[in-house]
């Protein structure tokens, strides 16, 4: 019988049939890379497990924003851990909405959305990180949000928006896409709501000694202040090598002060002028050194030098009872108390006759003695009456203010706070330091101007969006300037948050310092640092 | 496994990266379709319902390919047809790519996920790779290498073939006690160059094949020596030569099957271990991303 072929191959395997069941190289090699590796990512977990800390950095997005840098890796500071229950919930198809649990109002108070969003905008401002993004490095910032969180609603406000329920009471635009393209004037300008009631022409005080035309004969000179105000504040205006027949010339910075904080010449010089006044200049000039806004102009600092509020002397029982400063911001009825306290005081000081007329007693039998048929208190009404009908004349306060009422019922008509102008943005003057004033703020420089205009409110001297469009825009756009000439964007930045601030946005003053911005619950360093 | 049967072996290998980039293909356009019509964002979210649908989804295929190593562990158990199985396999983890890429947004994450999914890309064209060997390679063999044997045993065979190498030699220059001659076939200094022929180049060539250096690994080389010697020794002697000659042919052979079987399965290498921390880190993302997300 031949012997078959295949005889002689599984003859090689005589005693050797097992031989599968003995892995060679390759098969050997995989299975130990396999446990290697196996036991590499189990040790992994095992440090997870007992020290989560450590391997912390394995399951972050990225390292956290500065501020929150020591919670880098203590994923439990921030986000709210799920339970075994929540495996089991609709919700876990929803991680994103489960990523969103955070617990960021610990450290953060929660100002929360504009009151006039519909219900689904309020769930979603709700979410901090629907806009605050972490995880995105050391130098993030979690403010500069892009345009795109903005948008989102602004493109169709109405959406998610109740017009009814804005408290500005004036409709907002509906769809505002960019910066450049779209984005709507300033609301400020609009002063058809709060009417200014406070007259003021920059042409006049900005015209050499404070005149309707250069040249004018009312000039203002040095040797003027000084007999008003005293030598301090003639020293104010004074500029190097001028006499005191010297006309005073203002500028911007003579009244609007960029927050000079204390210590510096220009904060020293106007404290100087203030303390001559007895004024309390610490709490006019309060310590505020970041820059972005101009202190508030407040009679004392800045039209007291040249307009000085003063009871005009008077005469009584033949003798002259003299003039006396009288206090700023006081309506009539409140002015008149001090009127009477201060020519009470000059009658006495002038030893008036009337002041040695004994009392009247205390019953009304008897007739009052009379001297010359009148009154110590009598007289003070008198002169008191008079002197409030000048100063609430054409040439004192009402100089300036818009006044309602008549006699009894006389009033100031309040000044509304214009500190900031822009109160839905944030405007930094000392970044924009390099420009003329007037770049900004057209028709503040001095011009010849008639008495009858100078006596009218200004408008609002404040150039439109196309004066910020002009650097705030994409390079190479084409803007057009104020004055209607083209030119190509600056390239500065221009998105929304780089002038909107979306919390505590009603409230353009209050800082980071303010009461809303503080936790309810503070925390101890430690605490603070476990992020608990 | 084959992909076909009556194909080329190019044709089985351009199906194979047809269904590779086809699936991919037809996943993201299935999720870029759900975004056209609203179901959901594009890019899709990992965090999103799709994502996380896509991540359980692809969780399971992960688990389901891992059970083909218990397969293999108890291949007498017969738990299916092994054919059937790597069908699935194959096909489950073409289709796990797209499902993975939409889980994860077309991004890698942070690190843990990063090196996850790196790992999950690596297994996965290690994967395609090992299957376009395996629509060649095999083919290859069958043609280059007749006398193919387990490869596996090749160094042990190796060694049988020197056994008979050295009984060949031996009984040229040795004369039997049974035999009647006086003088054996080879002898003289003719005898001690073949023994050193044979202890120098051929036992060890067929023990160790290729690594041992030696020349006969060429087939030009060897030739010429074999040849050298048939001249040189009795015709009596030329048939034994032959048969070395032969023996040597098929380590050569060899050597081609334990290069080609190394290339067959060398992705394996990869695949396994890749597969298995791959899975292993799945795990504990999903842990971690239950938890905190």
């Amino acid at each position: 019988m031949p012997r078959s072929p295949s005889r002689d191959l599984s003859d090689r395997y005589i005693g050797r049939r097992g031989y599968f069941r003995n892995p060679d190289s390759l098969r050997r090699g995989k299975y130990a890379l396999s446990a290697v590796a196996f036991l590499a990512v189990v040790g992994y977990a095992a440090i997870d497990v007992a020290q989560p800390q450590r391997v912390a950095y394995g399951h972050t997005h990225g390292p956290l924003a500065n501020p929150h840098a020591a919670f880098d890796h203590n994923c439990d500071a921030c986000h709210v851990p799920q339970g075994t229950a929540d495996l089991f919930s609709p919700r876990l198809f929803n991680a994103r909405a489960r990523w969103h649990d955070l617990t960021c109002e610990k450290c953060h108070a929660g100002a929360g959305h504009h009151a006039s969003v519909t219900d689904d905008a309020k769930q979603f401002h709700n979410r901090c990180s629907n806009c605050h993004h972490d995880h995105n490095g050391r130098l993030h910032s979690l403010v500069r949000i892009a345009d795109t969180h903005c948008t989102q609603c602004h493109t169709d406000l109405a959406k998610h928006h109740s017009a009814e329920l804005s408290k500005s009471g004036k409709p907002y635009q509906n769809k505002i896409t960019s910066f450049v393209s779209d984005h709507p004037e300033f609301r400020s300008l609009d002063l058809a709501a709060k009417p200014r009631t406070l007259t003021f022409s920059h042409a006049v005080h900005m015209n050499p000694g404070q005149a309707y035309a250069p040249g004018g004969k009312e000039a203002m000179t040095l040797g003027r202040i000084k007999q008003l105000a005293g030598d301090a504040a003639a020293e104010r205006y004074r500029k190097p090598g001028q006499g005191d027949d010297a006309l005073v010339v203002l500028e911007c910075a003579s009244c609007h002060k960029l927050d000079p904080g204390i210590g510096t010449t220009e904060h020293e010089k106007l404290k100087a002028a203030l303390d001559a006044l007895s004024e309390p200049t610490r709490s006019l000039l309060p310590a505020r050194p970041e820059g972005a806004y101009f202190l508030p102009i407040n009679y004392e600092a800045s039209c007291r030098s040249c307009h000085p509020l003063g009871a005009p002397a008077g005469s009584s029982a033949g003798k002259v009872v003299p003039g006396f400063d009288v206090p700023h911001r006081k309506q009539p009825a409140d002015l008149l108390g001090d009127l009477k306290a201060g020519y009470l005081k000059g009658m006495i000081a002038t030893n008036n006759p009337l002041v040695a007329v004994p009392a009247e007693p205390g019953g009304k039998i008897d007739a009052p003695p009379a001297a010359g048929g009148r009154t110590l208190a009598a007289e003070t009404e008198r002169l008191a009456q008079a002197a409030q009908r000048q100063l609430f004349s054409g040439d004192g306060c009402a100089k300036c203010h818009k006044t309602t009422g008549t006699d009894a019922g006389l009033r100031v008509s309040p000044i509304p706070d214009r500190t900031v102008w822009l109160r839905h943005a944030k405007f930094n003057h000392a970044a924009h330091r390099g420009a003329t004033c007037a770049t900004c703020h057209p028709g503040t420089a001095g011009a010849a101007i008639s008495p009858v205009d100078a006596a009218k409110p200004e408008p609002v001297q404040i150039e439109g969006m196309q004066s910020c469009r002009a650097c705030h825009s994409p390079q190479h756009t084409n803007v057009t300037l104020p004055d209607g000439t083209r030119a190509s964007g600056g390239g500065v930045r221009h998105t929304c948050t780089d002038c909107h601030r979306y919390h505590h946005g009603d409230q353009p003053l209050q800082g980071r310092g303010g009461e809303s911005w503080f936790p309810k619950e503070p925390r101890g360093l430690a605490d603070w640092l476990k992020g608990k | 496994m084959l992909v076909g049967k009556n194909r080329s072996v190019r044709g089985r290998i351009g199906a194979i990266v047809f269904a590779s980039i086809g699936v991919t293909l037809a996943g993201v356009l299935f999720a870029a379709a759900g975004n056209a019509v609203g179901l959901w964002t594009w890019p899709p979210q990992p965090s999103g319902p799709l994502g996380v649908a896509c991540g359980v989804i692809g969780g399971l295929i992960v688990f389901f390919e891992m059970l083909i190593l218990p397969r293999k562990w108890y291949r007498g158990k017969r738990l299916g047809r092994t054919r059937l199985w790597m069908q699935a396999h194959v096909w489950a983890g073409l289709i796990c790519l797209p499902v993975i890429l939409v889980h994860a947004g077309f991004g890698f994450g942070g690190p843990l996920t990063t090196v996850t999914l790196v790992l999950f890309l690596l297994v996965t064209f290690s994967g395609i790779w090992g299957l376009v060997m395996q629509q060649w390679l095999p083919q290859k063999m069958l043609e280059e290498i007749p006398g193919e044997s387990i490869a596996a045993q090749l160094d042990r065979l190796g060694g049988s073939l020197a056994d008979e190498a050295v009984r060949s030699v031996t009984a040229l220059i040795t004369v039997r006690p049974e035999e009647e001659a006086a003088e054996p076939v080879v002898s003289g200094s003719l005898a001690a160059e073949l023994v050193a022929f044979r202890d120098a180049h051929l036992v060890p060539y067929l023990q160790e094949g290729a690594r041992s250096k030696s020349p006969l690994a060429m087939p030009a080389e060897a030739e010429q020596r074999f040849a050298r010697l048939r001249e040189a020794v009795p015709p009596a002697a030329r048939p034994t030569l032959d048969r070395l000659q032969e023996l040597a042919e098929l380590r050569r052979r060899w050597d081609k099957q334990g290069q080609l079987h190394f290339w067959l399965h060398n992705w394996l290498l990869l695949h396994l271990p890749l597969s298995v921390a791959m899975s292993a880190l799945m795990v504990l993302h999903a842990v971690r991303a239950m938890k905190f997300w």
